[in-house]
Order: C-alpha cells, then sequence, then structure tokens
C-alpha cells in the first residue's frame, strides 16, 4: 500500500509538472472554463429571469464552469497515459516491480488536483463577477463535485488509452466527456427541458453532479440536494474505475 | 542461479496468426554478454519484451535471473533492467528528475534516489546536462541516460534493445565502452539486441542470430565465422572483360565465391593472406591486371547469408563479402 502510495505520488506529480511544462495543455484547460463562464453569463444574462433558481445566470453558471474545467483535467490525464504508451514511456514504468495500478492512480490524483486548481479560479473570476461564495461547506460541496468529476473524466480517459492506445483515440475521450456534460443540466434546470433531452438529462450522473454543486453555489443546499450527486460520483468511479483498470490488465497481453 | 536467461520454445503469437518468435531456446550464462543478431522484424524486440515481462508468451517457457517470466514477474522486474528500442525518455522531463522517478518506482528511498542520481549522472557523463530537459538532449545522450535508468537498482540481467541504433560513430564507442565496463566491473549479465554486425562483434561473448522469429544460428562470433569457412579473394579486374578468365584463374585456388558485387571475381582461399601472393603471381602469368583487390575474412553477415540466403538489412544489400573489412591493394 505504502508503495503504491509513493509512486502514485510521484506519477502525480510528473503529470502535474508536464502540464506546467506544456503551455500548450495548460492554458486551454485553464482559458476554457472562464471563457464559457464569462460567454455563458454573457449570452443567456437574460435567462435569469426563467424559473431557474436565481435571478443571476452567472451564478447559475459557475458549476458548469467548474465541471468544465474537471473534464479538460480528466481528459488531459488520458491523452498523457495515451502519449506515454505510444512513446514507449509505459513500458519504463511497466517494466518495473512498482504497483500497476500506480499508473492509473498517479494521473487521476492529478486529474483531481488539477480540477481543485481550475475550480478555484472558477470562483475568484465568479467572485469578482459579483455572486457571492457559496460559504464554507458550499464551497467544499463544489470542490468536491469538480474534483470527483475531475477524477470520473480522467478514468474514462485513462481506459481508452489503455485500449487504444494512441493519441488518436483523444477526440473520443473529449466527445463523450463533454457530450455527457452538455446532455445535462450545464445550460438550463431540468424543469426546462422537454422530451428525449430531458430524459437524457434524467439519467445523466452528471445533472447530479451539477445540481449539487448549483444548489450549493445558489445558497440553498440542503443534505438532499448533495447526496445525489455524491451518489452519482460513487457510481461513476466504480464504473469507471473498473473501466480503467480492465485496460490496465490487457497490456502486455495483446 | 544457473542460467542468467532461459528459454525454451518461447512463441509469441499476435492476433491474426502471425507468429513474431517462433519456438527460440536461449541459454544465457551468468555474467555474459549475448548479442542478438537480426534484421528488422526478426523477432528480437518481441523476444526481449517476453523476457522483460513486457509481454506474456504464447507458448514456451522462460526464465530471467532464475524467476519465470509468466508466473514471476514481479521478481524479474526486481532482477532486470531495461533500456527499450528508441530511448523511451519523456522529453519534458530532466534527466535528474527522471532518475528520482525511476528509482521511486524500484522502491529506493528519497536519499537512496538522490545518491543514485548524482553517481549514475557522473557515470555516464551527463552531471552537467542533469537540470536540463531530455527534449534538449542529443541522441547519444539520451541513450546514455537510458542506459543510467536501467542501472538505478543495479540490476543482474541488462536487456538492451538496439542501443546505438541512429547513434554517430563517436557516441556508439562511447556506448560499447560503458556496457564493457558494466560488464566487467559489476559482473552484470548483458542481453543486447542489435542489427549491427560489429556491434555483435565487438561487445558478445556469444551471439545468437534469429530470422523470421527462430534462432537460426549460435556460437561465438570466431565459432560462427570459422563455420563459413576460409578467407574470400575477392579482385576487380582492370579490364572488365578479363572478368571470366580472372575466375578461372582464382578457382584453382578455392571454390567460387558467388555473392559477390558485379565486375568481379571471387573465390575461397584455403590458407588465407599466406597464399595471396601465390594467386597473384597466376593472375600476372594470365596478363590479367587488378584494380583492386581484396582478401575478405568471413564476417556475422556472412554468417547469416550462409544461414538465411540473405543479407542483414543495412549491410551490403546484395553487395560484395569484400564490401567491408580486409586487405585492399592496388597493383598495376
Amino acid at each position: 500500500m505504502g508503495r503504491t502510495a509513493a509512486v502514485s505520488g510521484m506519477l502525480a506529480w510528473r503529470a502535474i509538472i508536464l502540464v506546467r511544462r506544456m503551455p500548450s495543455v495548460f492554458i486551454p484547460s485553464l482559458v476554457m472554463p472562464l471563457f464559457i463562464l464569462v460567454a455563458t453569463a454573457g449570452a443567456f444574462h437574460g435567462v435569469g429571469a426563467l424559473p431557474i433558481g436565481t435571478s443571476d445566470y452567472l451564478a447559475f453558471t459557475i458549476p458548469f464552469a467548474t465541471i468544465m474545467g474537471a473534464g479538460f483535467a480528466g481528459v488531459n490525464a488520458g491523452t498523457t497515459l495515451a502519449r506515454d504508451i505510444e512513446g514507449g514511456f509505459v513500458d519504463r514504468l511497466i517494466s518495473s516491480p512498482a504497483p500497476r495500478v500506480s499508473l492509473v492512480a498517479g494521473p487521476f490524483t492529478a486529474a483531481g488536483m488539477r480540477s481543485l486548481f481550475t475550480t478555484t479560479v472558477v470562483l475568484i473570476a465568479g467572485t469578482i463577477g459579483g455572486v457571492a461564495p457559496p460559504g464554507v461547506l458550499g464551497t467544499i460541496v463544489v470542490y468536491v463535485m469538480a474534483a470527483g468529476f475531475g477524477v470520473a473524466t480522467a478514468l474514462w480517459s485513462m481506459g481508452v488509452a489503455l485500449r487504444a492506445r494512441t493519441v488518436q483515440s483523444a477526440p473520443l475521450m473529449q466527445l463523450v466527456v463533454f457530450v455527457s456534460i452538455f446532455t445535462s443540466v450545464a445550460y438550463a434546470p431540468r424543469e426546462l427541458q422537454h422530451g428525449w433531452l430531458r430524459t437524457i438529462a434524467d439519467w445523466n450522473p452528471v445533472t447530479r453532479i451539477l445540481e449539487a454543486s448549483r444548489a450549493t453555489e445558489l445558497g440553498g443546499a440542503s443534505w438532499s440536494d448533495v447526496w445525489p450527486g455524491l451518489g452519482a460520483i460513487a457510481l461513476l468511479l466504480a464504473v469507471l474505475g473498473a473501466w480503467a483498470l480492465t485496460g490496465l490488465r490487457r497490456l502486455g497481453r495483446d | 542461479m544457473n542460467e542468467a536467461i532461459l528459454a525454451e520454445g518461447l512463441v509469441r503469437e499476435f492476433k491474426g496468426g502471425i507468429r513474431a518468435v517462433d519456438g527460440v531456446d536461449l541459454q544465457v550464462r551468468p555474467g555474459e554478454v549475448y548479442g542478438f543478431l537480426g534484421p528488422n522484424g526478426a523477432g528480437k524486440s518481441t523476444t526481449v519484451r517476453m523476457l522483460a515481462t513486457l509481454l506474456r508468451p504464447t507458448g514456451g517457457s522462460a526464465t530471467v535471473a532464475g524467476f519465470d517470466v509468466a508466473s514471476e514477474a514481479k521478481s524479474v522486474r526486481r532482477s532486470i533492467g531495461v533500456a527499450l528500442q528508441d530511448a523511451a525518455i519523456d522529453p519534458f522531463m530532466t534527466g535528474r528528475e527522471l532518475l528520482h522517478l525511476q528509482g521511486v518506482l524500484h522502491g529506493l528511498s528519497r536519499a537512496e534516489c538522490r545518491s543514485t542520481a548524482d553517481r549514475l549522472l557522473d557515470r555516464v557523463g551527463l552531471t552537467e546536462a542533469a537540470e536540463r530537459r531530455v527534449g534538449t538532449y542529443s541522441g547519444g545522450m539520451r541513450r546514455r541516460l537510458d542506459l543510467a535508468l536501467a542501472l538505478v537498482h543495479e540490476p543482474v540481467v541488462l536487456f538492451l534493445d538496439e542501443p546505438t541504433t541512429g547513434l554517430d560513430p563517436t557516441s556508439r564507442l562511447a556506448l560499447w565502452e560503458e556496457v564493457r565496463r558494466l560488464n566487467t566491473e559489476a559482473g552484470t549479465t548483458v542481453f543486447l539486441t542489435t542489427q549491427y554486425l560489429e556491434e555483435a562483434d565487438q561487445l558478445a561473448g556469444r551471439v545468437g542470430i534469429i530470422d523470421g522469429g527462430r534462432i537460426v544460428a549460435e556460437g561465438t562470433p570466431q565459432q560462427l565465422k570459422a563455420e563459413v569457412g576460409d578467407p574470400a579473394l575477392v579482385i576487380t579486374p582492370a579490364d572488365p572483360e578479363r572478368r571470366d578468365a580472372a575466375q578461372e584463374v582464382l578457382v584453382r585456388f578455392g571454390p567460387e565465391v558467388e555473392a559477390r558485387p558485379p565486375g568481379t571475381a571471387a573465390a575461397r582461399l584455403p590458407g588465407g593472406a599466406a597464399r595471396v601472393a601465390e594467386a597473384v603471381r597466376a593472375l600476372d602469368e594470365a596478363g590479367i591486371s587488378t584494380a583492386s583487390l581484396d582478401l575478405h575474412q568471413p564476417t556475422l553477415d556472412d554468417v547469416f547469408v550462409a544461414k538465411t540466403g540473405r543479407r542483414l538489412e543495412g549491410h551490403g544489400g546484395g553487395e560484395s563479402p569484400a564490401a567491408g573489412r580486409g586487405k585492399r591493394g592496388r597493383r598495376r
């Protein structure tokens, strides 16, 4: 266990410094959530008149932006792993006696940490835009939801990378993550959605994550708002964890 | 530990029924440098990947450092160092960071990682470049770092997969020197794959030649060359019209060599250099002037040709047995 933690920590550290040294990866993943925050809140300012639980669409958009930033961090974990597999760096890791689970645990830890960072930036931007911070407990919930989604998307993306073993699989990683966000309650609450979009939003785990984060962000959260979000994260981590680990087991077999 | 590496009927079949390795038997003794020679696609890297536990064999068995590669993979990984083809090194990390990472992968403490990194950087001459990102390193520096990374935990068996491919001659010589030093000073067993004949000749105590996933010849370089036969005398007549006449003279001394460059005459010369003067006199007496003369000692490439009927890629490709080394002369 101690070895797993030590190696995972080392690989998480590596993932963080690589992000810092690759501005082409770091800048978009930071700028996009901010862009979404500003552009969406600006474009849909009038939507605040609709029954969305707040008159301030910027406050409504903050959880969406934090989840988007977490999604970028998660996808980056997958693309980095795909690059490492393609370039042979993974061979170095798996030809050592280090626990193989670290290969997944390190990058997803880094994805969680990166999600916390982008969430902080988005919350600061929201505060500058006039949205009051959601209090200590509310802030913790927003962070947990973002980090949980970041880890889940990292597991998804790494599972893809471990099967496809090429950077060319990156669009698939992104597609599923962004479709899952956009078919949730990213732009509008479920009450304003109809037909098949509403059905997808009802079943989409991202909906629960966003609703938990949004309820706390808008200041009226209770345990009944938060637990479905925690449940959705637990479900995603269980399913996508199995997805990533089965991919890991395939290394060296095919 | 009786054998550092022991493989019996090792097979790796990929999807679609492609047998990259087709029943390889190997016995490598502790402290030996074993050269695994073959052209691209012969099965060298697949064999190394199986022995290094990166790929599961689909048939046969193998032990490395006394541990089974399939059922005791973790023990194998503790005992081996691996420097794979193309030096798979993250270009965004520094040399020191990579050594530290490698140390953690092998369970070294922080202090051990630091001292090991210092020692190995010094050993491979990269101390000054230690804080630079690997992306800025030359090919030779990358290979040296790759070697250092493989040595972090002082392995008993070291796998080097085409370690000098793409290197300039100076870097190649430096790496050979390091491998020799490692073998003689630390007694490390080295399993070296290469497509360079000279590399196998220079470094390996024994050589296995692999082609089409099977070992077609094995022995010391001297034994293998001796199997090919006597040196070949290859001459280029000054007058190309006299080639057939020159060939008639040379076959009086030994059997004709058929694989030779166009426009030359060649024959095996039992007795080697001692009989060159005699052959030259015979050519003189027949009135044949020579533009060039070459006594070609058998090489591992000749061994490869003798065993497979083909030349190794990048080593003459249909050219003469005289294309490489030998005594060259020029007369009249």
